[in-house]
């Protein structure tokens, strides 16, 4: 099926640059890893949606002087779009991949990032607010988000990350690998849980540092404001008897680095940046197969592993 | 069985790298990301629509301490496995990988 055709009446219709009817003259940035992403176009109602979903990361368009990403809203038809019935079934959407934009298409919007002169974002919807806005608009930013990492070296990852003393440990794997299970083992031990479904990864002067991101996963994390925590270690996850860690080479780490990117990873335009990155990140950090059962104790595996051991005197 | 004549090639959307002298390859259209040891790798890396598998097999031959036969048994199956997995394909008339 071609591109959006599953969403759209006419794909042949979608918009070759961002311009449209916005929804009205509302704006707010949201202070995220990468940003400030500044939501523009807005009506009220959307307004007061970013606002009790991004809760104390939203700041005035103006805030900040740093250039960070434009996120406009516009107004389409919903009989432009074609009537979904989303029960029972995975929310997925259309990607269409070009060399200086990529576009989206789901159930109700249409979006295109386009990076001349530099990364930007339109977002089309019927959508006048209400809890179908704030789904449309979290999967459009969680894209945005990605591609804004990526050009800036670093990624945003299918991963939970827990932290223990300190630092944070993530774990990656694609759904079912076991994060949420692995989170909530770790929440009932009083550690705390910065995403069960995606984190940001990316580099510094320092080491690698994790951030939250507030795209709920099954926990049901909200927005919080966080400052970024260094990373221990990563963990490709798998569900296994007992509990045990295998250390994995560079090679095997860009790999699990690479297939936990989403939608950046289905890019072909922009795969080789991806990989670059995540070769980089991952030559500064160990990674290891983390293979666990749900009566495990998983945390004394991993201290156990990490923790540095005094050398033989002789 | 493959000819020593045979040329192979990877395909469009497979990206590959080699880093700590193994080799990531990233096949978008499925969404993978595979890992090749040393001289799964190095194979990979000669496999580029211009070399025939008899030419590869005399590289890896002069690279690697390996027995003929054995690396000439590993390298069919290999390839077999390659081409299962849409990371390489028979190149019909030798032509360099773009």
């Amino acid at each position: 099926m071609s591109f959006g055709a599953r969403y759209l009446l006419d794909p042949d219709l979608f918009p070759g640059r961002q311009s449209g009817e916005r929804w009205g003259a509302e704006g707010i940035a949201v202070e995220l890893i990468g940003g400030p992403y500044r939501f523009l176009g807005l009506n009220a109602a959307q307004l007061q949606v970013v606002r009790a979903r991004y809760g104390v990361l939203c700041a005035p368009p103006a805030a900040s002087a740093e250039p960070g990403v434009t996120l406009q809203f516009f107004r389409i038809a919903a009989d432009e779009l074609r009537p979904q019935d989303l029960r029972g079934q995975e929310y997925t959407f259309d990607l269409d991949y070009e060399p200086h934009a990529v576009r989206l298409a789901g159930p109700g919007f249409m979006a295109r990032l386009d990076w001349q002169p530099s990364l930007h974002c339109a977002l089309w919807t019927p959508a006048a607010g209400g809890g179908d806005f704030e789904g449309i608009c979290a999967n459009v930013f969680r894209v945005l988000v990605a591609y804004r990492l990526l050009e800036q070296g670093g990624a945003l990852l299918h991963s939970a990350g827990v932290v223990d003393g300190g630092r944070a440990h993530l774990f990656l794997g694609r759904s079912g690998a076991g994060k949420t299970t692995l989170s909530r083992l770790s929440l009932e031990q009083g550690r705390q849980v910065l995403s069960d479904d995606m984190n940001a990864l990316r580099g510094g002067d320092d080491g690698l540092w994790v951030e939250r991101m507030p795209f709920a996963g099954d926990l049901g994390q909200r927005a919080e404001r966080a400052s970024a925590l260094p990373l221990a270690s990563l963990y490709r996850l798998r569900q296994g008897a007992g509990c045990r860690l295998t250390e994995l080479g560079k090679a095997a780490a860009t790999a699990l680095l690479v297939a936990c990117a989403p939608f950046v990873n289905d890019d072909p335009h922009r795969v080789d940046q991806l990989v670059a990155n995540t070769e980089a990140l991952a030559a500064t950090v160990s990674c290891h197969e983390l293979t666990f059962a749900l009566d495990s104790d998983v945390w004394q595996t991993i201290r156990a592993a990490l923790t540095p051991r005094p050398a033989p005197l002789r | 069985m493959n000819h020593e004549s045979d040329v192979y090639q990877r395909l469009p959307d497979v990206r590959f790298r080699v880093i700590d002298r193994e080799g990531v390859v990233i096949r978008q259209t499925a969404g993978e990301a595979l890992v090749l040891n040393e001289v799964g790798a190095r194979f990979l890396q000669l496999v580029d629509g211009t070399l025939t598998l008899g030419e590869i097999v005399d590289r890896l031959l002069e690279e690697f301490k390996v027995e003929r036969d054995q690396l000439r048994a590993d390298i069919d199956g290999f390839v077999a496995e390659l081409s299962e997995n849409g990371i390489i394909e028979a190149s019909s008339s030798p032509s360099p990988v773009p």
